[in-house]
C-alpha cells in the first residue's frame, strides 16, 4: 500500500470568530476579562485609572495603562496571539479580548498609543464586514499621527450592543468588580469607574477574630498562601468560601475548596493565592482533575480541620430577617413602664435582647445591631420592624433573655437563627 | 381558595401563641369557653376573605374602644371601689379583652392560620422566584419570601420614620429653633441622650404654645408621643421621637424610597405569580399575601388601645396589690396580673369569682 501526503488548507473559517462571541460570557465577565487586561498593562509605580461607561448603545473601556506598542497592537485580533505566555500575568492563551468584545457587541474598535510614542494604532472589528470580505492575512490597521508623547492608554470601544444592560445589572457590575478587583482597589493601585460611579472594594466584614493569615507548603516546592476568617454579616447561606487568585487575578469567588459540604464552619471566607494550578482557558475555574489542584484542595482541608468550629451555642429561634452580626447584648424588657435610664444603656451597634419590641421604642431598635426576641413568630413587631430597617432579627428564643447575660459579647447568626457566646 | 386540603386544626383555638406572653391561651378558654366555638366560626368565615377582616377588624377595634370606655366610666363614677368592684372590673376588662382583642391581635395574628399562610407564602416563594446563578437561588427564594411577608402597609414603626422625615423638615428649617437643633445634632453625634433630653424639654415648652403655624404644625407631627406622654406621665416618648429625627434623617429619607421601591417589587412579584403558577394557586398566594398583611394592620390596630388600657388597667391591678399587701416583687405585673398573683392573696369568695367560669359569648349590652 503507497501512502501519499496531500497538502490542505486548514485556514480557520471566518465565523470561528463570531462563535468566540457564544462562549457564554455574562457582561461583567465580559467586561472583567478586558479590566484584567488594563491591570496586566498598568504602568509601574503609577495609578492605573479604568473608566467604563455603558449604555444601550455602546460600551467603552478605557485606561492609562502601557498602550501597546505597534508589533502588539497589529496582532491584537490574532487568534491565540498572547503577550503573557511566559510572564507572571493571567492571560495565556490570547483569546480573551476578542472573546469579551464579541460577547458584548457586534463591532468594537481597539484605540491604543504606548507611552514616548506619537502614533496611536487603531485596530476594528465589524462582523457583518468580516463574514463578507474578512481576510485573516490583511487586516486594516489604522495609524493616527500626533498624538502627544507623554501619555499612553488603551481604548476599547464596543457598538451594536448585544447584551442587556438595566439599572440592577449595573449596580451588580459595581458589587461584582468590587469584589473581583477588591485587592487592586484596596491598595490605592487602581480605580474603576463604572458610568462615573467608583467601584468600592467589597470585603467581607468579620468575627473579632479578624483575618488569620496561613502558608501552607505543598510537596514539589510551591507554597499556599493566603487568609481566612470568620464572616460576620451576610444574608445568604452560599456566600462563604474562598476568592481565589493567580497570579494576582481573580478566577473564582466562595470557592468551597477545602471546604466540605457538610462543614460546620459555613462561616468561613478568605483569600487564596495559587500560582501553579492551571485555569481553564477562560481563566473562571480551575482544572479541578489536575493533580496540582488535587494537592492544594487535600492540603487545605488538613489545615482547617482544626478550625472547622463554631462557638458556643446560647439560644435558637426563627430567623426573622438575615444578617450575622457580633455585638454587646443588651437584655431589656420594653414594656409600658420602661424608663430613660434603661434604654440609655443600647448604645448603637448593640444586640437588643428583649422579650418583644414596641413601636414607642424605635430609637432604640434602630440603634440596635441587631434584634433577639423571647416572643414572636414571622410577622410578630421584631420580625417586621427588622425587616423593615434592614437589621439582623432572631424571634421566638423562648428564653434569650433568661439565658444572654446583659454586657456579654454575643454573634446573632440570623441566618440560622442561632445565638452564640463570642468569646 | 380551597378550603378542602386545610388540615382541620388550622381553624383550632390555639393552646400556645408565641406572643402570648402572660398565657392568655391556657386562661382565656377556661375562663370564657364560649371563646373556642367563635374562633373556630371565625377562623372559617374569614379565612379566604381579606376583604371581610379588614372590616372585621375595625368593627372589632370599635367595640373594644366603646367597652373599654363603658367599663372606665363605671370605674370612675364609682365612689367606693372595693375590693370586689375591682375584681369585678377586671373581669370585665378580661372578657373584653379576650373577645375583642386577643381574639384576633393573638388567635388570628399568631396563631395556625398566620403558620400556614406563612408557610403557603414560603411554597410559592419557591416556585415563583426567579435567579441567574445557583449562588442566588437561596436569596432569590428568600427575597421574594420576606418581600411578600413585609407587605405594602406601613406599620407604626413605619409610619413614626416617615413622619420622622416631616418633622426633621420642619424643626431643621425653624428659626425658633436653630440654635437648640445644631445643639441636639453635636449631641446626637457624640451620643449623649441625657443631655439632648434637656434642650428637648426646653424646646416642648415653645411647641405646646402653639402661637403660630408652625408651632402647630410641629405639634401636629408630635400629636401621637404628646398623648403618649400624657398617659406615662414623663416625656421619654417625646425625647425619643425628636432624637429619632434627628439621628435617622438620611436613613429614614432612604428608607422613604426604599418602601415606595418594594411596593412596586410586590406587584413584580405578584406579576411572576400570575405568570407562572396556575390560576388556583396564584390566588391563593394573593389571598395569603393580603391576610399576612392584614395581621400587621390589625396589630397596630388593637395596639392603638395600648396608651390607654395599661395605664388604667395596670394602676387597677397597683391598687389592689397595694391594699392586699402582696410581696414587692409581684408588683410589676402584666394584664394577667389578677390570676397569677393577686387571687393568691384575696379572700375564698373573690378567689371564686375569678375562677368561676364565663359561658356566655360578648355583648357589649351587657358588658
Amino acid at each position: 500500500m503507497k501512502q501519499k501526503i496531500e497538502y490542505v488548507d486548514i485556514t480557520p473559517h471566518r465565523s470561528i470568530m463570531l462563535k468566540l462571541g457564544q462562549s457564554g460570557y455574562s457582561i461583567s465577565e465580559a467586561i472583567a476579562e478586558l479590566i484584567d487586561n488594563s491591570i496586566d498593562a498598568s504602568l509601574p509605580d503609577e495609578k492605573l485609572n479604568i473608566n467604563i461607561t455603558i449604555n444601550s448603545k455602546e460600551i467603552t473601556i478605557s485606561d492609562n495603562g502601557t498602550g501597546m506598542p505597534k508589533e502588539i497592537a497589529s496582532k491584537v485580533l490574532k487568534l491565540g496571539f498572547s503577550t503573557k505566555e511566559k510572564e507572571i500575568k493571567l492571560g495565556k492563551f490570547g483569546l480573551g479580548l476578542k472573546t469579551s468584545c464579541l460577547s458584548l457587541g457586534k463591532t468594537f474598535e481597539i484605540k491604543t498609543s504606548p507611552l514616548k510614542s506619537d502614533e496611536e494604532y487603531i485596530m476594528e472589528f465589524d462582523e457583518d464586514e468580516w463574514m463578507k470580505s474578512g481576510d485573516w492575512t490583511k487586516h486594516p490597521l489604522k495609524i493616527q499621527k500626533g498624538i502627544g508623547k507623554n501619555k499612553s492608554y488603551t481604548k476599547i470601544l464596543i457598538k451594536n450592543i448585544i447584551v442587556k444592560v438595566d439599572k440592577k445589572e449595573l449596580e451588580k457590575l459595581a458589587d461584582e468588580f468590587g469584589l473581583r478587583f477588591g485587592p487592586f482597589i484596596e491598595t490605592g493601585s487602581v480605580e474603576i469607574n463604572i458610568n462615573n460611579e467608583i467601584c468600592k472594594p467589597t470585603l467581607p466584614k468579620l468575627t473579632s477574630h479578624g483575618r488569620k493569615p496561613f502558608e501552607i507548603k505543598l510537596p514539589h516546592g510551591h507554597v499556599l498562601k493566603g487568609w481566612f476568617g470568620y464572616k460576620l454579616a451576610g444574608s445568604v447561606k452560599e456566600y462563604y468560601g474562598f476568592n481565589t487568585f493567580r497570579r494576582g487575578r481573580l478566577i473564582t469567588t466562595y470557592d468551597k475548596i477545602g471546604l466540605s459540604r457538610d462543614t460546620k464552619a459555613k462561616q468561613i471566607v478568605g483569600e487564596l493565592y495559587i500560582d501553579h494550578v492551571p485555569v481553564s482557558h477562560n481563566k473562571r475555574q480551575w482544572i479541578t482533575q489536575s493533580e496540582e489542584y488535587k494537592i492544594v484542595a487535600n492540603e487545605l482541608t488538613k489545615f482547617l480541620r482544626d478550625y472547622d468550629v463554631r462557638q458556643n451555642k446560647i439560644v435558637t429561634g426563627f430567623p426573622a430577617h438575615p444578617g450575622r452580626v457580633e455585638g454587646t447584648a443588651r437584655v431589656l424588657f420594653l414594656g409600658a413602664r420602661t424608663n430613660a435610664k434603661d434604654l440609655e444603656r443600647i448604645k448603637p451597634g448593640d444586640i437588643l435582647v428583649t422579650s418583644m419590641t414596641r413601636p414607642q421604642y424605635l430609637l432604640q431598635i434602630r440603634r440596635a445591631g441587631a434584634i433577639v426576641t423571647d416572643m414572636g413568630g414571622m410577622l410578630c413587631h421584631a420580625a417586621i420592624v427588622s425587616r423593615e430597617f434592614n437589621i439582623p432579627c432572631i424571634v421566638g428564643t423562648q428564653n434569650g433573655m433568661q439565658k444572654i447575660k446583659d454586657g456579654q459579647r454575643i454573634i446573632v447568626d440570623a441566618n440560622e437563627g442561632v445565638v452564640y457566646a463570642a468569646e | 381558595m380551597q378550603q378542602n386540603n386545610i388540615p382541620e386544626d388550622t381553624f383550632f383555638l390555639p393552646r400556645s401563641l408565641p406572643n402570648d406572653l402572660e398565657g392568655f391561651a391556657i386562661f382565656y378558654p377556661k375562663k370564657f369557653p364560649a371563646i373556642i366555638a367563635l374562633f373556630e366560626k371565625l377562623a372559617k368565615i374569614y379565612f379566604k376573605k381579606p376583604k371581610e377582616f379588614k372590616e372585621f377588624i375595625y368593627k372589632e377595634q370599635k367595640e373594644l374602644f366603646e367597652g373599654f370606655y363603658k367599663i372606665k366610666k363605671d370605674y370612675d363614677k364609682e365612689k367606693n371601689k372595693t375590693n370586689e368592684f375591682i375584681v369585678k372590673t377586671d373581669e370585665r376588662l378580661h372578657k373584653l379583652f379576650c373577645f375583642k382583642f386577643w381574639i384576633v391581635n393573638y388567635g388570628f395574628c399568631d396563631g395556625p392560620l398566620h403558620d400556614y399562610y406563612v408557610e403557603k407564602i414560603r411554597y410559592y416563594a419557591e416556585k415563583i422566584a426567579e435567579w441567574e446563578i445557583i449562588e442566588e437561588k437561596e436569596y432569590a427564594i428568600l427575597d421574594v419570601e420576606r418581600t411578600l411577608l413585609q407587605g405594602d402597609y406601613a406599620d407604626l414603626y413605619l409610619q413614626s420614620a416617615f413622619i420622622g422625615i416631616d418633622l426633621y423638615n420642619k424643626l431643621n428649617s425653624s428659626k425658633v429653633f436653630s440654635n437648640q437643633i445644631s445643639k441636639i445634632k453635636t449631641l446626637i453625634s457624640k451620643h449623649d441622650d441625657k443631655s439632648c433630653y434637656i434642650i428637648i424639654e426646653d424646646m416642648l415648652k415653645i411647641i405646646k404654645t402653639q402661637k403660630n403655624t408652625e408651632l402647630k404644625e410641629i405639634h401636629e407631627l408630635l400629636k401621637e408621643p404628646i398623648e403618649t406622654a400624657r398617659v406615662r406621665g414623663d416625656n421619654l416618648a417625646l425625647y425619643q421621637v425628636i432624637i429619632h429625627a434627628f439621628e435617622f434623617h438620611e436613613k429614614n429619607v432612604e428608607l422613604k424610597q426604599r418602601y415606595d421601591d418594594m411596593v412596586k417589587h410586590i406587584s413584580h412579584i405578584l406579576d411572576l405569580g400570575r405568570n407562572k403558577l396556575p390560576k388556583q394557586e396564584c390566588e391563593e398566594l394573593k389571598v395569603c399575601y393580603q391576610m399576612t398583611n392584614l395581621f400587621k394592620e390589625a396589630k397596630d390596630v388593637f395596639g392603638t388601645l395600648d396608651p390607654y388600657i395599661i395605664p388604667f388597667w395596670f394602676g387597677m391591678l397597683e391598687e389592689l396589690a397595694r391594699r392586699i399587701n402582696v410581696p414587692k416583687y409581684m408588683m410589676n405585673m402584666g394584664h394577667a396580673g389578677m390570676f397569677y398573683f393577686l387571687v393568691w392573696y384575696l379572700p375564698a369568695e373573690l378567689k371564686a369569682k375569678v375562677f368561676t367560669p364565663d359561658p356566655t359569648l360578648f355583648d357589649i349590652k351587657k358588658l
